[in-house]
């Protein structure tokens, strides 16, 4: 019989397809575009070398991509470009050594020794092995684009209750919160993908330390797991972006890979559910860097996109060149930094909020408040919300007033809860007034009237205006459901 | 002898009539319809067969606990197979329990995994069901099951539709998790940590319904399997696998293939059954030229129809689901004529909730629901109720799944009816002709290779990313050194990097940002699905916009013969004309047209010997062929299509096509005629060719058949051009030597080929039989398919008028030139095609037959 081995050479010597130039990476995400782009868009233009297939069709060898070769030098390209970027000295050049072709040789060779930049950082020994640390002190004047990041200090612990809504932060000491941010080498999750760069900071005086983990060789993850376990202890709790679904998970897993009792996690801040509630409506996308764009004026300078960050590694991987770190360390450490920097940002605006400027926002810390139970706030920020847009009646307008009124049935402000009630009908532009521009929303303006029903039917007691609002309740609420209210209401 | 006793109100109309399944026969008969019959056997009942009879009762004895749910389940006694299978369990055996539907099959497994749930808290269990609708439906029971045993360990589904809650749920606490392999492969495994629980504690794996793990699926499910117990083994456990399957020809073989370890059978059932009485009815010729036969459906609703009006209630099993649709529809209208309640006849779709199935089995007991239609037996999960009879219209394309379906009737005691109604489809006439497969010993065999390297590469992959590889390491029963050779070539695509590890072997770790599984489908080798985008014109409903909807989707491999451009796609009744195919993007625009013609693909293969594994000789008194096994690439293009018109079959027109060739490397069995046996036939050369393809049609359907494969999946070709490259047999001669090939249509095969080397003379004997024994004049898509005419190939020589009508036996003489002559054709039973002797009603000609049964009804 035919051993494996044969078939697989057999498969190689098979015609056009050369396998170092396979790259499903890729192709996965080429795919993932095609997948999004609604049917009937149309499609981006394929790499010239599409209808150079010699008329074979693309049969894919092993599922990877057969011949994209264009697309693969190109990413190459970006990779060499990348990392003669972030050596940013004299020796820059040598990165693109590999040249644009880099698959001509086998990717995995280890790289002449003159080309090889040392990695940098210390190596300490622990106990369960060598591990590779970078340690940065940021000043206690240190700001983050505009952002001050030893504000993230002077937040109250109610405030971060409120914000995280969760009311466990209130006994949390923040001076002890440890910032937490992971470099991966993908995005996809599950035991394949590894957290290789770890890195934790956290305020000495007021000063931010930060301390980066690096996964030097493959498999070695238990010193670096150790250190973070000893951090986590210290911890008072954790601060991340986005670290719930998806840095926390993949650690997780990697305590079990590697067969480490997973520390218990301390309470955990995750910004992105904090800063979503607030900003969501401002910025294009909730990216750590769109949101320091946006939100504290900081232009990164070359920044190396997070989506490379996975191919970087690699190559670090196969040349041990240090050099194509440097970038991603830096990275990491402007994560961690924008970490304390928005965390302070959140919380002083929180403080400040209903001091005019942006209603939305104002209105959004409304919510917050509300849904965090402090209702005396909630109150506040709604009106305030409400009545900086009603110069120009809003949609922001009518959820404020709405919000307001909700708040009042729960406290049982029954005066004020009608009064919002009216105010939010009128900023709906309802009746004569309803030729405003984007103030009409049908449907809108029928839940309006739906609380107003409900209001003057169960707690005002005023049949004539419970029927007068019932009658203009769809399609807030289905034509049987109104049918029996106003039934119910003729009946009394 | 009336059926009545198994309804509680029998239905009474106001005239009398007879009722029961004799009563429908007798009618049957009456009308002349048994004329049609070409297979009639009763299969006698068999008795129960209790643990307890055959003095084993001391070594099944189950928890108090366990005794109880049974108890509560109406369950007393344990047949035998199921005390043998909870034996082996307790043994710590593999085993794979092989017995009919409605055997108490789901027990053999349920059993011991109570038995382990009932000894400890954290053990864990893993049951692999094909379809989300039977995981869900043992779910159900298993609660039962577990509720009255008083076990606290819940039984969870996870599949695409669980909700988060119930997943963490699942994670954590679930002692019986339900899955399928494709939630196992993408969604469990490469998350395995999260599930450390279930896989630390893993005690049992059980594999349902194995013999629909066949060609690829199955080869891909080995292969998952063998993660699967690498996770275990990481996690610390060692799991015990149990499978059920259908009856089929190997379950051990197969079994131990898709486990990738020895197997223990369990096949002889203890549970009772009545008499069965087994019917094929081949509908009659209606057009003798091509080989039509009256409408399958329309037969198959007559003949339910009977049964209705006769109070038998009744399973009716489609093809497809708009042949579900038109056979309810026809079965209501005549209901409606009939004076009886149309809302009596139920149709059965895919996906109903427990809930809807409850209340037609209430219906089927209550005598409100008399008759079901059905797609599919695997859909219908567990027993709908007590049915005593089934309709197949079509035959399902395996034994296997035929007695799946005929197994949903039956009694403990009384008579039951199944009938199969077969369609014009060559397997479907193939069975008509040789209807004693259907009764007779099992002859299929599941066929799998787990070693396919496209397959096993890709699932190397996702291992690798599972959990890293260690140099020496085996992976399943591949051995280290061809795992090694898999590792360098994903080393080299850069998805896996060696790393020294501590203990000094070379360690692979996943290096690539991308998660492998998503991009393995196990339903299919190719994961590049073309969509077809239907145009629709501009109307008042789309407010004067053309519109695009997605109509369905096909796999790469269809797509050259099925959708090319002016090909006509049809699509649930509707015919669809294909104005552009987008090949780089996958997409097929589409419009609705009617016409009057449907369009075939011609398609041009060659195929090319890479490496002969094997080769056998076949002497002849006209001289010797080569039938040879090995490695062969194969190159299919799409050169064109042909017009056919609706009805009349005439061609009526051709058009080109311009497609990229489809290449691929695969294994083979092809048999060679060497050019001196061709030169002493006095046919002219292109008679000769055209009657070897006609041999070619029939070896296809006899291999399909016997290998349980769709007939897609099993190519085919004559070797049919002067080229070097493809007369294999090298040592024959200079020269054109005729060849057929069968190969496997997946890169690097699926074990079909192999098998068909060994069985290669039952295979050409099976041919022969199946040319003998069709009705047809020259040629049906049933034998030796439709002439496509002497001048089929450009620059052969077109002889007008030629005598098609000897081109079957000039098949027959060129297979006696070899020495496949008609008397080895009936002596050859013992071949290994068919190791279990075959029927005796095979032997004889289907009109013999009927003729015969005609006789002996009363």
């Amino acid at each position: 019989m035919t051993t494996l081995r044969r078939k697989l050479e057999r498969r190689r010597a098979a015609g056009e397809i050369a396998p170092p130039a396979a790259e499903p990476d890729a192709r996965a995400r080429g795919e993932q575009a095609e997948r999004d782009r609604p049917l009937g868009a149309t499609a981006p233009a394929v790499e010239p070398d599409a209808g150079a297939r010699g008329g074979q069709a693309e049969q894919g060898f092993f599922g990877f991509e057969g011949d994209r070769s264009a697309r693969i030098a190109r990413l190459r390209e970006a990779i060499d470009r990348v990392g003669a970027r972030s050596t940013r000295g004299p020796t820059s050049g040598r990165a693109e050594a590999r040249g644009p072709t880099g698959g001509a040789r086998p990717a995995f060779a280890p790289a002449e020794a003159a080309e090889v930049e040392p990695l940098g950082g210390d190596r300490v020994q622990t106990e369960s092995g060598p591990l590779r640390v970078f340690e940065t002190w940021l000043s206690p004047e240190h700001r983050h684009g505009r952002a001050p990041i030893a504000g993230a200090l002077d937040v109250p612990a109610r405030t971060v209750a409120q914000l995280a809504l969760d009311a466990s932060f209130e006994r949390v000491a923040l001076g002890d919160m440890l910032f937490i941010d992971t470099e991966t080498t993908g995005l996809a999750g599950g035991t394949g993908t590894i957290p290789f760069l770890i890195g934790v900071a956290w305020f000495e005086e007021r000063a931010l330390h930060v301390e980066q983990l690096f996964l030097e060789r493959l498999g070695a993850e238990a010193p670096m797991l150790a250190r973070l376990a000893e951090r986590l202890e210290r911890a008072s709790c954790v601060v991340s972006y986005n670290g719930k679904s998806f840095d926390w998970p993949l650690l997780r897993t990697r305590f079990v890979m590697n067969r480490v009792k997973a520390p218990p996690l301390p309470p955990h801040l995750d910004l992105l559910h904090c800063a979503r509630r607030v900003v969501r409506e401002r910025v294009e996308s909730m990216r750590l860097v769109e949101l320091e764009r946006a939100l504290l004026g900081m232009e990164r300078v070359d920044d190396v996109p997070g989506a490379q960050v996975p191919a970087l590694y690699r190559a670090f991987v196969e040349t041990s060149n240090g050099a194509l770190m440097r970038g991603v360390l830096e990275h990491n450490v402007d994560d961690l930094v924008a970490l304390a920097a928005l965390l302070g940002w959140l919380a002083r605006r929180y403080d400040v909020a209903g001091l005019g400027e942006d209603p939305s926002e104002t209105l959004a810390f409304a919510r917050v408040a509300a849904r965090a139970g402090d209702e005396a706030r909630a109150a506040r920020l709604a009106e305030a919300a409400a009545g900086v847009a009603a110069q120009e009646p809003a949609p922001q307008t009518v959820d404020a007033w709405m919000l307001r009124a909700w708040l009042a049935r729960r406290a049982g402000e029954v005066a004020v809860e009608g009064a919002a009630l009216r105010a939010a009908l009128e900023a709906c532009g309802s009746g004569e007034r309803g030729d405003l521009p984007g103030a009409r929303d049908d449907r809108r303006v029928a839940e309006v009237h739906l609380a107003l029903a409900k209001h003057y039917e169960h707690r005002a007691r005023d049949k004539a205006r419970a029927l007068h609002h019932a009658l203009r309740t769809v399609p807030a609420e289905s034509d049987a459901a109104c049918a029996r209210r106003v039934a119910r209401l003729e009946a009394r | 002898m009336s059926e009545l006793g198994g309804f509680e109100e029998p239905r009474r109309l106001p005239w009398r009539r007879e009722t029961g399944i004799p009563a429908a026969l007798g009618r049957w008969e009456r009308r002349g319809r048994l004329r049609h019959v070409v297979l009639d056997r009763t299969l006698p009942p068999r008795e129960a067969e209790y643990a307890e009879a055959e003095g084993e009762g001391a070594g099944v004895a189950v928890s108090p606990a366990v005794r109880a749910a049974l108890a509560e389940a109406g369950v007393c006694r344990l047949y035998a197979h199921q005390a043998q299978a909870l034996r082996l369990a307790r043994e710590r055996r593999d085993f794979v329990v092989a017995t009919p539907t409605s055997s108490g099959k789901s027990l053999c497994y349920n059993l011991p995994v109570m038995e382990a749930l009932a000894e400890g808290a954290s053990a864990r269990a893993l049951y692999l069901f094909p379809t989300k609708a039977l995981a869900r439906d043992q779910e159900e029971a298993l609660r039962g099951l577990l509720q009255s045993a008083g076990l606290a360990h819940g039984a969870i589904t996870y599949d695409g539709d669980t909700p988060g809650d119930a997943r963490r749920a699942a994670r954590q606490r679930s002692g019986v998790l339900l899955t399928n392999p494709d939630m196992l492969h993408a969604g469990i495994l490469p998350h395995h940590a999260s599930w450390a629980r279930l896989f630390a504690n893993l005690r049992y794996v059980v594999v349902d319904e194995l013999h629909t793990y066949r060609g690829v699926f199955g080869s891909h499910l080995a292969n998952v399997l063998r993660r699967l117990v690498r996770i275990a083994r990481f996690h610390g456990s060692d799991p015990v696998f149990i499978a059920a399957s259908a009856t089929i020809g190997n379950p051990a073989e197969h079994a131990a293939r898709i486990l990738g370890r020895p197997v223990e059978v369990v096949a002889q059932s203890g549970a009772p059954a009545g008499p069965r009485r087994v019917l094929v009815y081949n509908p009659p010729v209606v057009n003798a030229e091509l080989g039509i036969r009256a409408s399958y459906l329309k037969t198959a609703v007559s003949l339910t129809f009977d049964l209705v009006r006769a109070d038998v209630p009744t399973l009716v099993f489609g093809q497809s689901r708009s042949g579900v649709e038109v056979m309810l529809k026809y079965l209501r209208d005549r209901a409606v004529r009939a004076k009886i309640d149309p809302s009596s006849i139920e149709a059965y779709r895919g996906g109903y909730l427990p809930e809807t199935r409850r209340r037609i089995e209430r219906g089927l007991r209550s005598g409100a629901v008399r008759c079901v239609v059905a797609t599919s037996a695997l859909e219908l999960g567990v027993d709908i109720g007590s049915l005593d009879a089934v309709v197949c219209a079509g035959y399902p394309g395996s034994i296997a799944d035929t007695w799946q379906r005929f197994g949903r009737a039956g009694r403990r005691r009384a008579l039951s009816l199944a009938v199969l109604v077969t369609s014009s489809a060559p397997l479907d006439q193939y069975l008509a002709h040789e209807p004693g497969y259907l009764v007779g010993a099992p002859i299929e065999e599941a066929r799998i290779d787990a070693d396919n390297v496209e397959i096993l590469v890709q699932h190397a992959r996702c291992a690798a990313f599972e959990l890293p590889f260690e140099a020496g390491e085996p992976f399943g029963t591949v051995d280290a050194d061809d795992v090694e050779a898999v590792l360098e070539l994903l080393t080299e695509h850069r998805l896996v990097h060696p790393v020294a590890g501590p203990s000094g072997r070379t360690v692979y770790h996943w290096v690539s940002d991308s998660y492998p599984a998503n991009d393995v489908s196990l339903r299919n080798i190719d994961s590049d699905n073309f969509v077809i985008v239907e145009q629709i014109a501009a109307d008042r409903r789309s407010e004067g916009k053309p519109a695009e909807r997605v109509l369905a989707e096909m796999d790469f491999r269809s797509t050259h013969t099925m959708l090319h451009e002016q090909a006509i796609y049809q699509h649930e009744g509707a015919q669809y004309q294909v104005e552009r195919l987008d090949f780089d993007h996958h997409k097929a625009f589409v419009r609705k047209v009617e016409p009057d013609y449907y369009t075939t693909a011609m398609t041009h293969t060659k195929v090319s010997v890479l490496e002969v594994d094997r080769h056998a000789g076949l002497c002849g008194p006209g001289g010797e062929a080569t039938a040879c096994a090995g490695d062969v690439s194969v190159v299919e293009k799409v050169v064109g299509y042909k017009k056919i018109k609706f009805h009349t079959h005439e061609n009526v027109g051709y058009g080109e096509v311009q497609l990229p060739e489809l290449q691929m490397q695969t294994s083979a069995c092809w048999v060679t005629f060497p050019e001196p046996l061709i030169a002493t036939r006095p046919e002219s050369r292109p008679e000769v060719i055209d009657a070897l393809r006609g041999l070619s049609v029939a070896m296809h359907t006899a291999a399909t058949i016997s290998l349980m494969v769709d007939p897609r999946d099993l190519g085919r070709t004559l070797g049919d051009r002067r080229e070097g490259e493809i007369a294999p047999g090298k040592g024959h001669g200079p020269g054109f030597d005729p060849t057929i090939f069968l190969y496997d249509r997946f890169a690097g095969g699926i074990g079909l080929a192999p098998r068909l080397f060994e069985c290669h003379v039952e295979l050409l004997r099976r041919a022969r039989g199946r040319i003998e024994r069709c009705d047809c004049r020259e040629g049906c898509p049933a034998c030796v398919g439709p002439s496509l005419g002497v001048d089929a190939g450009p620059g052969e020589p077109t002889r007008a008028g030629a005598p098609l009508a000897s081109r079957k036996a000039l098949a027959l003489g060129l297979l006696d030139a070899i020495g496949i002559d008609g008397a080895a054709a009936v002596a050859g039973a013992s071949e290994p095609l068919a190791r279990d002797a075959r029927p005796a009603g095979t032997r004889e000609s289907a009109d013999a037959q009927a003729r015969h049964l005609d006789d002996a009804l009363p």
